[in-house]
């Protein structure tokens, strides 16, 4: 009964062929082609149909490498509450970031003198803690050198220091230049007491008006002396370099013609620099001038000459303010608040409170401050700063709470936030070193998780998914799995469409879909299972036929049988064979039901019901060699039987029609139910009369129509 | 001397003693056993050449009528007394009744090829 079976799959295999040519792969792409494309999995959804795409990258991206894990930098800064901080590009940042996992806080242990150098300075520059009498400016000035000595300052604190050099460098050559000033006061009061003796009245009325036209012009001209300083200094300043290294502006010149009737004088912006006139004046001055003429022209060059230096000494305070608020401006965006505390701290303590204001170009506090509605100050600065700070103390704080509770993933992402802004702060450097390599770990593991789900190699990912899960408990890898899965599924269904598509000969569709089935999972096992299966086939292909043409030839249906499924996956597409093979099946299945059936019949105490289902079997196959078995073995048992029924079936067709009947009388006297005896006694009986009547017999009287197999001598229950 | 008895009574008397004699030989041929012959349904089955010419006379019920065409005759099956069967043709000459089921003795000869044909048949 289990040769039944198999050889009935066989036979049903065959039949499917053919009917799975085209009903079955419209019906897997009606069904499961609709289910897949709803999914936005058989084809990756590109956000086309869905409005968002829901791939593993993207899956990743929105759940896991989101803003928070992965900063985004735009042009090498990224913006916190409206203020733009440099941070170099993602890369960089990334970089310095895992550094900063790596890194033992063993060696911050200078750290904390370090911050105690730092705190100290900042609390010497405090307002509430001057002395009076006591310059607490100049020692923490010199705490700066100290300060510097550490690696984590990286220079810093020289910056600040050199431009608080520079401020009071300004200062004292300023003082200097009040001797020199002072001096040329004197000297201008001489020279107007002289001139005031002139009794010329139309000399006096003119130098009275010229003086009035040299004091106002002078007045203009340094007004736009002063200006031409200032744009100067702005053009200067935007130009000045973004590192730490240190920063200089250069210096600011400007140069105005002073003219006075027809007297010109050139007036250099430098410092001491003096009245210069121009080669044109200097011959008026010369000719045909009277000797108070002279007098008079002495009295304005002096005049001019303390104009200059005036000029002269706000230029060069001018530019020093605007270097040291640049530096100060420099450190904020570079998020070294404590720094910038400090330089604000030197700067209020050197610059008045006049000069408070902030003046540093527009282009870069533009960039800072992204809000235009805003008049920045030193005070404006001062409460960046704090603000930045208190918001690291504070990100930090979330970050121990979130690793104590065991929220590993979050821990990492505020993390993460927290350096982004206050990557110099103290309290991102104390971060212990234990919990550091944990979420170095996790971090690692984060990195690898995007770059295998980047190449779909999703069985990576789900390893490392369960690793972060381990480690970090709320890690999102719900979002993940299910995006992998979806991806997975999507390739298996393309890969069983190809495999149709195999089968039913449609190679281009099967190539379409093993694209397909390559691009949502390149690693997917199934498709090298079907690479090497589709290589057996194709093996199988070229060899079944000769071999099955040969087993035909030999008549050998037994041997066919045996390979009946490999026969039948072969030559599905060969019509001609398949039908040969359909035949073939189908004698063998039937001599096998016959030897079914008879032993049942022998089983049942009923050997001439088994012979005679077997002689009907041998009529099917006669070469059959487990039929031939199968008859040997119940010979003995039939003996008698079988030899009336052999003699009757030659005399019937040897037309000796009388010793038929009586032969085939012979045997239905030994098996009533026989119906190889009724049919050959009515043969007989027939083709008798007709010898009787003179008429030939008929061919088809003279040999046995045998009765179906499975429905004749069934064994009775 | 002329004879007392009528000669009419001689011409009534013989010819009935005749007939009273014919009677009584006919009855007596029919109370006479008959003889039947031992006829072998095996040998005849394994070689019905060897029988070809024979007369048997034979006992048996008709089993059954296998076929029947008019002006050629019928074809019976007949089960003899050891339990065998043979079948038998009756030309359509023969006017006697067969019925099925009725035992009937039978002068049967073995014809060409093994025919087996009935002769004569009286009902048992």
């Amino acid at each position: 009964m289990k040769r039944i079976h198999i050889f009935g799959i066989a036979v049903l295999l065959l039949t499917l062929a053919e009917q799975t040519r085209a009903a079955d792969s419209a019906a897997y792409r009606s069904e499961s082609g609709v289910m897949a494309d709803s999914a936005g999995v058989r084809k990756p959804d590109d956000g086309s149909k869905t409005g968002q795409d829901n791939s593993v990258p993207a899956i990743m991206e929105r759940f896991v490498m989101g803003d928070a894990f992965s900063p985004d930098f735009e042009e090498g800064a990224f913006s916190w509450k409206g203020k733009r901080f440099n941070a170099g590009n993602a890369r960089a940042f990334r970089a310095r970031f895992e550094r900063y996992l790596s890194t033992p806080l063993e060696e911050y242990q200078a750290e904390r003198t370090y911050r105690e150098t730092l705190a100290q300075i900042e609390d010497l520059l405090q307002v509430i803690n001057a002395e009076k009498g006591v310059d607490k400016t100049y020692q923490a000035w010199t705490l700066l050198y100290d300060a510097a000595k550490f690696p984590p300052d990286a220079d810093a604190s020289i910056l600040i220091a050199n431009q608080v050099y520079n401020a009071w460098s300004v200062r004292n050559e300023n003082d200097a230049t009040l001797v020199e000033k002072a001096e040329l006061e004197r000297t201008r009061r001489a020279q107007e007491r002289t001139v005031s003796y002139w009794s010329y009245s139309d000399e006096a009325r003119e130098r009275t008006q010229y003086e009035e036209n040299l004091n106002r012009e002078l007045k203009i001209q340094k007004m736009k002396l002063m200006q031409q300083v200032v744009s100067n200094n702005s053009g200067a300043s935007s130009s000045s370099s973004s590192s730490t290294s240190g920063s200089s502006a250069k210096t600011a010149t400007g140069s105005v013609k002073i003219k006075s009737g027809d007297n010109e004088f050139a007036l250099n912006g430098t410092p001491g620099a003096q009245a210069q006139p121009g080669k044109q004046a200097a011959a008026a001055i010369t000719q045909g001038m009277t000797d108070a003429a002279f007098r008079a022209a002495d009295l304005t060059k002096t005049t001019a000459e303390i104009a200059t230096i005036e000029a002269s000494a706000v230029a060069a305070n001018m530019r020093a303010k605007f270097e040291f608020q640049t530096q100060i401006v420099m450190l904020l965006m570079q998020r070294r608040f404590e720094h910038a505390l400090i330089a604000i701290g030197f700067y209020q303590k050197i610059f008045k409170g006049s000069h408070q204001g902030l003046e540093v170009g527009k282009t870069q506090l533009s960039q800072f401050f992204q809000t235009a509605d805003i008049t920045p100050s030193m005070r404006t600065l001062e409460t960046v700063a704090r603000e930045a700070m208190n918001d690291t103390r504070t990100g930090m704080r979330a970050v121990d709470a979130s690793y104590d509770a065991g929220d590993r993933w979050t821990a990492l992402e505020r993390l993460q936030e927290t350096f982004a802004l206050g990557e110099y702060s103290a309290e991102v450097n104390a971060f212990p070193t234990d919990k550091r390599r944990v979420l170095l770990d996790i971090y690692r593991d984060a990195r690898d998780l995007q770059r295998v789900a980047e190449l779909k190699d999703y069985g990576n990912v789900e390893a490392i998914v369960a690793r972060l899960n381990k480690s970090a408990p709320d890690f999102p890898s719900t979002p993940v799995l299910s995006a992998v899965r979806s991806a997975q599924q999507g390739s298996n269904i393309a890969l069983y469409a190809a495999k149709q598509a195999m089968l039913s000969g449609n190679t281009a569709e099967a190539q379409s879909n093993m694209k397909e089935a390559i691009a949502l999972w390149p690693l997917n096992p199934a498709i090298k299972d079907f690479s090497e299966s589709a290589a057996d086939k194709l093996d199988l292909s070229t060899q079944a036929v000769p071999m099955f043409d040969q087993l035909l030839a030999q008549k050998n249906d037994r041997a066919i049988a045996a390979k009946a499924v490999e026969f039948g996956m072969a030559l599905h597409q060969d019509p001609e064979r398949s039908a040969q093979l359909k035949k073939t099946l189908e004698r063998v299945s039937q001599v096998d039901i016959a030897i079914a059936y008879a032993n049942e019949a022998l089983a049942q105490r009923n050997p001439y019901a088994a012979w005679e289902t077997l002689l009907n079997a041998r009529a099917i196959d006669p070469d059959d060699p487990e039929l031939a078995r199968a008859m040997g073995r119940m010979a003995g048992q039939v003996g008698e039987y079988a030899r009336i029924l052999t003699d009757g079936e030659r005399a019937l067709k040897e037309g000796r029609t009388a010793g038929a009947l009586a032969l085939f009388l012979a045997g239905q006297d030994m098996y009533p139910a026989s119906q190889i005896c009724r049919i050959g006694v009515e043969n007989a009986s027939q083709a008798l009369m007709q010898q009787q009547a003179g008429r030939p017999v008929d061919d088809s009287l003279l040999l046995l129509n045998r009765p179906n197999v499975s429905s004749a001598n069934a064994p009775a229950n | 001397m002329p004879s007392k008895i009528h000669p009419v009574w001689y011409a009534v008397a013989i010819p009935l003693a005749g007939v009273i004699i014919a009677v009584l030989l006919v009855s007596w041929r029919k109370s006479a056993p008959a003889t039947v012959d031992r006829f072998s349904v095996e040998q005849y089955c394994a070689a019905p050449a060897n029988f070809m010419g024979n007369a048997y006379t034979v006992e048996g019920q008709i089993d059954a009528q296998l076929a029947y065409q008019q002006n050629v005759g019928r074809l019976i099956s007949v089960r003899l007394q050891d339990g065998k069967r043979i079948g038998v043709f009756a030309k359509p000459t023969f006017k006697e009744k067969l019925a099925v089921g009725q035992r009937y003795r039978m002068d049967i000869v073995i014809g060409q090829d093994g025919l087996i044909t009935l002769e004569s048949i009286t009902k048992l």
